[in-house]
């Protein structure tokens, strides 16, 4: 017991644990097989519907033949906005891992809502360039879309979390009085 | 700006070396393993022998599962045959997404991170490949359970649920295809080398004394701990750059 509680007082192990917790939580939140025509599932939609309307608007601003329906987006090419089409890994492993590390509650919010933001812009930035893929090199679209962009995503979210640590460590400023 | 110039001539200054090295090799590494390289169908060969003669073992009467490479030569799919006694279903497999790709990509950090010893390196992939080589059973085991009528494996809903969940978390692609082998790493490396793992993440916050990225010249192999001092400024190699530089 008291070996445990000595691991446990590690502060490594203690961020370790609490980061494994947190993403287990969030995933099994994301990744539960919820009922088919349940209210989860009627939000989950709506979400990604939601996610297929942002990237039509920000492809719309190249080329304005771009439609959406739904989830799925039309234009010279279609694409459909499916459950891991939204970065959520990245948005996960970020948010928990900057949750985990001990730090100001405030100061992580705005280190969470900030990251999340920038992963929301590079995923936005990765669909418009899988669109045009489609339209110029389709026969590279499962390469660009399975294996470069996931391998960027994780790696800006990696880089991202190390960058705001900085910001997470630094000792506030006394204001003066 | 002037704090992205500042970072880059820090990232190319001499201390920095051992920093680089591993960024470099890194970046090497994972060009060479995630290249779209032929070959698919020899991996496809191999699992579907493994996965046969593990099938072999767990199923028998009716019930039997089956996996042959599928496609053309260059092609990285296997053709799953589920069968039981009320009928046959085929799934494909695509392999490079799963398992090649987290565990190159683990082959690729762990080989490029500077551990010291090669015995320590070998625990390391040896461990991280095993575990991500047996990632996929979970997939298979949700494969093997969810496709009713023709079902071979019959789970508790509670377990299947926490199946659906696990796969989606560490096996699935996109992104944890790379997240899991990194998380891997870094769990590996805290129990094998947590001297080298401190140090890595110290350099990566910018709080470490530059070049201290390369573990203890105690914990290196003889032939690098002979490497070093004849890099090392007081070495063979830094008295003649000492001299060059004076020059």
């Amino acid at each position: 017991m008291s070996s445990t509680s000595a691991l446990l007082g590690r502060p490594g192990v203690r961020f370790a644990v609490r980061f494994a917790l947190i993403a287990a939580l969030l995933f099994t939140l994301y990744g539960f097989p919820y009922g088919t025509y349940g209210i989860s599932e009627q939000w989950l939609g709506a979400y990604l519907s939601g996610y297929a309307e942002v990237v039509g608007a920000v492809l719309r601003l190249v080329e304005d033949k771009v439609v959406v329906q739904g989830n799925t987006i039309y234009g010279a090419a279609a694409l459909r906005i499916v459950r891991t089409c939204d970065a959520m890994e990245a948005n996960v492993l970020f948010a928990s891992a900057v949750t985990a590390f001990p730090g100001p509650v405030t100061r992580k919010m705005a280190v969470v809502a900030g990251g999340l933001l920038i992963i929301g812009v590079l995923n936005l930035l990765r669909i418009a360039t899988l669109y045009y893929v489609v339209l110029e090199h389709e026969q590279a679209f499962a390469f660009v879309h399975l294996e470069l962009w996931p391998l960027l995503l994780i790696a800006a979210t990696l880089c991202l979390f190390l960058t705001s640590l900085r910001f997470l460590r630094a000792t506030p400023v006394p204001r003066a009085t | 700006m002037e704090f992205a110039s500042e970072a880059w001539m820090r990232w190319n200054s001499r201390p920095w070396a051992a920093e680089r090295r591993f960024a470099l090799r890194l970046a090497f590494g994972l060009v060479l393993v995630l290249w779209p390289w032929a070959g698919g169908h020899r991996v496809a060969a191999l699992a579907s022998e493994v996965v046969n003669a593990g099938a072999s073992l767990v199923f028998s009467g009716p019930e039997s599962l089956q996996m042959h490479p599928e496609g053309p030569p260059d092609s990285w799919n296997a053709l799953l045959t589920i069968r039981n006694g009320l009928g046959t279903e085929r799934v494909l497999w695509e392999l490079r997404r799963i398992p090649y790709i987290p565990t190159a990509v683990f082959a690729a950090l762990t080989l490029a991170f500077p551990l010291g010893s090669r015995k320590r390196r070998f625990v390391v992939l040896a461990m991280g490949v095993m575990i991500l080589q047996a990632l996929p059973l979970l997939r298979l085991i949700l494969l093997l359970s969810s496709n009713a009528p023709i079902r071979l494996v019959g789970l508790p809903s509670w377990l299947h649920s926490a199946l659906v969940v696990a796969c989606g978390a560490l096996v699935f692609p996109p992104g944890m295809a790379y997240a899991v082998p990194l998380l891997l790493w870094l769990l590996s490396l805290s129990l094998l080398d947590r001297a080298a793992l401190a140090l890595a993440v110290r350099s990566a916050l910018g709080l470490h004394e530059p070049g201290h990225f390369a573990p203890p010249v105690s914990r290196l192999s003889p032939k690098s701990r002979q490497k070093h001092r004849r890099n090392s400024p007081h070495g063979k190699r830094g008295r003649r750059r000492r001299s060059r530089h004076k020059r």
